[in-house]
């Protein structure tokens, strides 16, 4: 897989991002040199017959490593303009890039897990997780971290936002903080599942009907909460933006790019809840298409 | 973070890429780009990694703020024409050849811990 694509417009993102709110001449001098650098440097690779990924993998460090100097320099040169409305489109920007990153990472992982509580597919899912808990233990921690998170991007949301409008940044910031405070109670299932699953293995599955009752039980509470998190985690997202596109001092784009982001999930989970099709929401709910 | 320094001193990144500005100009390539500069500063260093952006492009700008390198934004229709973006390129001034000979800023006081390579 080709990364470098990929890399130079996350390069040139995080240049869009740290210099928004800075003055103008300043803002389109530095995202002109970058990006001339950025193209020159995979110009220069492909003459030499580098490998894409290894150009990716160094245009990558060079923006990591710069990122302090992109800050110090921002702070010098944005000073009081932070106060603008650049200035707060930038904030704005920031809590979406989190939010939106939060989003990417639980679909990624949600399916990890991947048991499922109904009867058939419980009784398949729990002896597949009880040996492979390396993974479940990845995603717990990734889960009581997107958890963690997404409580402080609510709090930067609220704290950037409230001016714009108060109701619906409460709204967005409140459905964040939720999602992020149902994450670690995810997070908590999981263990408990982790640790039923381990002693089922430990005994070879000669524990009784009790482990296989407990687990059962905590599967389900497991699959709900994965599905009420995303949910509440994608109106979060969309709450945030209506909130970017009604207000004037927030870009269009991100509005758009929130709103679209928040409602077409819904949209899919909700079809294949009423059409019953399974298969819809388990990339979102850590049901068992992770692992088919 | 950044390097803390007293006002009037040059940081090393700065001393060296005043010297390989002023290398490049002995070698006839008055003026360069951003890009060209990370890829001689590494083989100066004989290092594989190139100066992050961040670090790279702050430093130039204070560089030409203090007047010792000057910049220019290349023609429009020459990049089009090549078919890449715009470079803004860079050329070592008069005052900059003095500060690299004097080690410090024009005008300000040296300071050795600064200077330090």
């Amino acid at each position: 897989m080709n990364l470098l694509p990929l890399t130079t417009a996350s390069v040139l993102a995080w240049v869009r991002l740290s210099t928004s709110g800075v003055p103008p001449a300043a803002r389109e001098a530095r995202r002109a040199e970058i990006l001339s650098d950025v193209w020159e440097h995979g110009h220069a690779a492909r003459l030499m017959a580098e490998a894409p990924n290894a150009t990716a993998r160094a245009i990558a460090s060079r923006c990591v490593r710069g990122i302090p100097a992109d800050v110090v320099w921002r702070r010098r040169i944005a000073g009081r303009s932070l106060m603008t409305a650049e200035g707060w489109s930038a904030r704005g920007a920031g809590v979406f890039l989190i939010t939106i990153a939060a989003v990417f990472v639980t679909a990624l992982t949600a399916g990890r897990i991947g048991i499922g509580a109904e009867v058939e597919h419980f009784r398949d899912d729990f002896p597949r997780l009880a040996y492979n808990l390396h993974r479940a233990g990845i995603t717990i921690y990734l889960t009581a971290l997107l958890g963690v998170v997404s409580i402080i991007a609510a709090s930067l949301l609220y704290t950037a936002l409230r001016t714009y409008s108060a109701s619906l940044a409460t709204a967005s910031a409140f459905l964040l903080l939720a999602a992020g405070s149902l994450w670690l109670v995810e997070a908590a299932a999981g263990r408990a599942l982790y640790d039923l699953a381990a002693e089922w293995r430990a005994t070879a599955g000669q524990t009784g009907d009790a482990v296989w009752t407990v687990a059962r039980a905590v599967a389900l509470i497991y699959e709900l909460l994965a599905f009420i998190t995303a949910f509440v985690m994608l109106s979060s997202l969309l709450a945030f933006g209506v909130l970017c596109l009604r207000s004037a001092v927030l870009p269009r784009w991100l509005g758009g790019r929130a709103t679209a982001a928040g409602t077409t999930p819904i949209i899919v989970l909700a079809l294949g809840w009423l059409l019953g099709g399974y298969t819809y929401y388990v990339f979102l709910t850590g049901g068992t298409l992770g692992w088919s | 973070m950044g390097v803390r320094r007293k006002p009037g001193t040059l940081l090393p990144l700065e001393l060296a890429i005043l010297e390989v500005a002023l290398d490049l100009a002995r070698r006839g390539v008055v003026h360069w780009h951003g890009f060209v500069l990370a890829r001689a500063l590494a083989e100066r260093e004989h290092s594989r990694r190139l100066t992050a952006h961040g670090t790279l492009y702050k430093a130039l700008e204070r560089l030409e703020q203090a007047g010792l390198l000057a910049s220019e934004w290349e023609d429009p229709l020459v990049a089009a024409a090549a078919g890449r973006p715009r470079r803004r390129l860079y050329r070592i001034t008069a005052a900059g050849e003095t500060a690299l000979a004097a080690r410090s800023l024009p005008s300000l006081r040296p300071n050795p811990k600064g200077v330090s390579p």
